[in-house]
């Protein structure tokens, strides 16, 4: 425990928490809900003979513990966690605090472990229930240990996000917002994707251990799916975590190496190696493709938020991606799905070949044409969004207009990329690069979709530039 | 100990620090003077690291800002114009958090907060909540918080603004405390009284834009401006004004009869100043007071700066 204590970050802040009546009042509320949950769930249940003859009351009981502590999670991490940096800045103490000699990793772990030990300290609360779920039978402490390692894992990444937000965002309120919308998105998508992996929808937190996703097959090894599940989490959390600490380091010192990102890169390679790896259930390697694209979105948006605080002359923010600028992201999230494609190719040679009845025309659909066709699509996507971005915040001069339009288009995408699956139109792949994989796409319908994007890009550059032009006097 | 070279800053269309270049040798008190709005607080964060310069460089005992700020922020300590605190700790408590953070060690600790708050005159206050504070104390606990790693360099930055006149008091007292200790200050206001019997070399800057800089003796000397004296006699105010008229470098004489004193516009130094004295005890002038008006840095101030902001 000595290198927590030696993060002043984190004494400070457990020490302030812990003597406001908020922190006891939460602690209070956090056990009564829990308490009440069981409570009621115990009452409406003690009579049904079928859990009682099966042995089942304890494990209905610790599934509704589990949901209902995991939606709890998701309500309270980013409301504490979300105040980190903005708070800082609003009590203008963010200053004192950067011109110290705390590196930017050791203020967002500061922060971020201060977040989660709280959160850690809500979670033993619940363990009394726990131990009377375990009373009554039914719940094994692989699936105790399980999913409390998926929760714990999970209040670290919304924590992670919470305190990425908190940066970028001007005020906690703006920063609480987001943080609530990134956990829904997160959420949302592993809710959507759960349904074909094992161990997305192990990593969702409201899911107490149930047997029939419990196990996922590594090369060829079944290994508990909760334990794949707080890898991902961890691979999402580290890539969260890189990027604040890339930004931390952006507001304070105005310089981003790419480094974070070329290390991202690597973790996008691990992220599709787990993928691959896990080839249980009737997953196909479409979701693969969303996962990142899915990733990517999110990044985007982190990335693109805007780069008020560099003062970067104006031509080089409207050009230069590469040159420390976070509008470089379009560049760097194009890495992303180019890494799921090259995994996905070798995949579908290697494994599902081997596998599917129909794997002659799956390695049809998804030849190298069609994913160099994909990938000029996203480039093309990317570039746009970026440019709208950039313009918006600088017609509006709101940094969050620039960050929705972003949004926006990349939510353009990815919405269409879930329900994407029937629809043969060709121009379907306009806002769906994905679509792109279909054979029955052909080259008009990559040319549509590249054309109208680059169309975007090159409209939103020309009224930048127009926007940028000098005013004459008077 | 501190160089800056050609140091700019702009933001889109505004410069806000315009190619400034300044060299502050250790010890050395430098007071920052300028209009709200002329850069003063940008050219300190520059220097602070807390603001990354569009162009030019600043060096901190020979450590770039740009290159190495996590370097020069160990050796440096700042004091923002407006800041805060964390209310929810006690005074040892806030301390002894920006102690850890400046990597001091944990033994040391108890005995450098001591040293802090006996210098800051708030051991009384060591246990009490950081909110019971006053904004005067609240002051000085944050200027004891920037010393407490013992920095080469202070910037402070108005360190007095918001202060009610007894509290300025105290902190003009607490700065007088820590140039007697040999530290280089940097420190900046608009109160020009504040820091004319104070600083070793002001610097004025409008604009963005350094104008003067150096001692008050060689600014007046650089700007061709004359000092302000006040002389007291007891009688003869006409021989007083002839003699003074006789005098080169007297520009103008007023004369105030009723209180027998006249005002002379000098453009000497000291030394012509001592002789001038002397010329008048000479031919029989019974001077009772001779002051060098107080405001001279404000007139320098008004003359000098043409009320620009960047």
């Amino acid at each position: 425990m000595g290198w927590l204590m030696d993060n002043p970050i984190i004494v400070r802040e457990l020490r302030g928490r812990m003597r406001t009546n908020r922190a006891a009042w939460l602690l209070f509320g956090y056990a009564v809900v829990l308490a009440i949950t069981v409570g009621a769930t115990y009452v409406s249940s003690r009579h049904d003979m079928q859990l009682l003859y099966n042995g089942e009351l304890g494990a209905t009981l610790f599934g509704t513990l589990a949901m209902a502590q995991g939606w709890l999670l998701c309500l309270i991490v980013p409301g504490l966690a979300s105040g980190a940096f903005s708070g800082e800045r609003e009590g203008q103490t963010l200053d004192a605090l950067f011109v110290s000699p705390l590196g930017a990793r050791a203020l967002v772990r500061g922060k971020l472990l201060a977040a989660t030990l709280f959160v850690l300290l809500l979670m033993t609360i619940s363990l009394p229930l726990v131990a009377f779920c375990f009373l009554l039978g039914g719940v094994g402490a692989h699936q105790l240990v399980g999913t409390f390692a998926v929760q714990a894992a999970s209040a670290l990444l919304f924590a992670a996000f919470a305190v990425g937000w908190s940066l970028t965002c001007n005020s906690t309120t703006q920063a609480t917002v987001m943080s609530y919308l990134t956990v829904g998105g997160w959420m949302s998508f592993l809710g959507s994707a759960g349904f074909q992996s094992h161990t997305v929808w192990a990593a969702l937190p409201i899911n107490g251990w149930r047997e029939e996703y419990a196990w996922c097959q590594v090369a060829g090894h079944s290994v508990p799916a909760w334990l794949t599940a707080v890898l991902l989490i961890g691979v999402a959390t580290t890539c969260v975590l890189d990027l604040t600490v890339a930004r931390a380091r952006l507001v304070r010192d105005g310089v981003v190496s790419m480094r974070p990102r070329l290390w991202l890169a690597g973790v996008a390679v691990a992220l599709a190696a787990c993928c691959a790896a896990d080839n249980s259930g009737s997953h196909h390697w479409q979701d693969l493709c969303r996962v990142m694209l899915f990733l990517g979105a999110l990044l985007a948006a982190v990335l693109t938020v805007g780069a008020g605080d560099v003062d970067l002359p104006r031509p080089v923010r409207w050009w230069q991606f590469w040159r420390h600028d976070p509008a470089s992201a379009p560049l760097f999230v194009a890495l992303l799905p180019l890494v799921a494609l090259l995994a996905r190719h070798h995949a579908v040679v290697t494994t599902l070949l081997a596998q599917r009845p129909d794997s002659a025309s799956y390695h049809c659909a998804y030849s190298w044409p069609l994913v160099a066709n994909c990938l000029m699509v996203m480039a093309a996507v990317l570039l746009a969004a970026g440019l709208v971005g950039r313009l918006m915040d600088h017609v509006v001069h709101r940094r969050w207009a620039g960050t929705f339009a972003n949004l926006a288009l990349l939510f353009s995408i990815g919405i269409p990329l879930m329900d994407a699956g029937d629809s043969t139109h060709k121009l379907a792949c306009v806002v769906s690069p994905e679509m792109c994989f279909r054979g029955d796409m052909g080259a008009s319908g990559v040319l549509v979709a590249v054309i109208f994007w680059l169309g975007v890009a090159a409209l939103a550059a020309w009224l930048g530039r127009r926007a940028l032009r000098p005013q004459p006097a008077g | 100990m501190l160089d800056l070279v050609n140091l700019t800053k702009t933001y889109r269309d505004l410069t806000a620090v315009d190619s400034l270049s300044l060299h502050l040798e250790p010890g050395e008190i430098f007071g920052f003077i300028g209009p709200n709005g002329a850069g003063k607080t940008t050219t300190i964060k520059m220097i602070a690291t807390l603001v990354r310069p569009t162009d030019g460089e600043a060096r901190v005992n020979d450590i770039s800002v740009v290159a190495h700020p996590e370097q020069v922020r160990a050796i440096i300590g700042y004091m923002p114009d407006y800041f805060g605190v964390y209310d929810d700790v006690r005074v040892w408590e806030y301390l002894d958090f920006f102690a850890s953070a400046y990597r001091i060690p944990r033994a040391d600790r108890p005995r450098l907060i001591a040293d802090v708050l006996e210098l800051t005159d708030l051991n009384v206050k060591r246990n009490a909540f950081v909110e019971e504070l006053s904004r005067g104390m609240k002051q000085r606990l944050c200027l004891a918080k920037t010393l407490l790693h013992d920095p080469v360099l202070l910037l402070l930055d108005e360190p007095a603004s918001g202060l009610d006149p007894r509290a300025r008091i105290e902190m003009r007292e607490l700065l007088r405390q820590l140039r007697r200790m040999g530290k280089t200050i940097f420190i900046s206001s608009h109160i020009l009284t504040e820091l004319a019997d104070f600083c070793t070399t002001i610097g004025i800057i409008e604009a963005g834009r350094l104008i003067a800089s150096g001692s008050v003796e060689e600014i007046i000397k650089q700007t061709g401006l004359t000092r302000t004296l006040e002389i007291r006699a007891t009688q003869g105010l006409e021989l007083v004004e002839t003699i003074l008229r006789d005098n080169p470098l007297v520009h103008d004489v007023v004369l105030d009869s009723e209180s027998d004193r006249c005002q002379v516009s000098f453009a000497g130094e000291l030394d012509d100043v001592a002789d001038l004295l002397k010329c008048l005890l000479d031919r029989g002038v019974r001077v009772v007071q001779a002051v060098e008006s107080a405001s001279d840095l404000e007139d320098i101030f008004l003359r000098v700066t043409r009320g620009q902001v960047a």
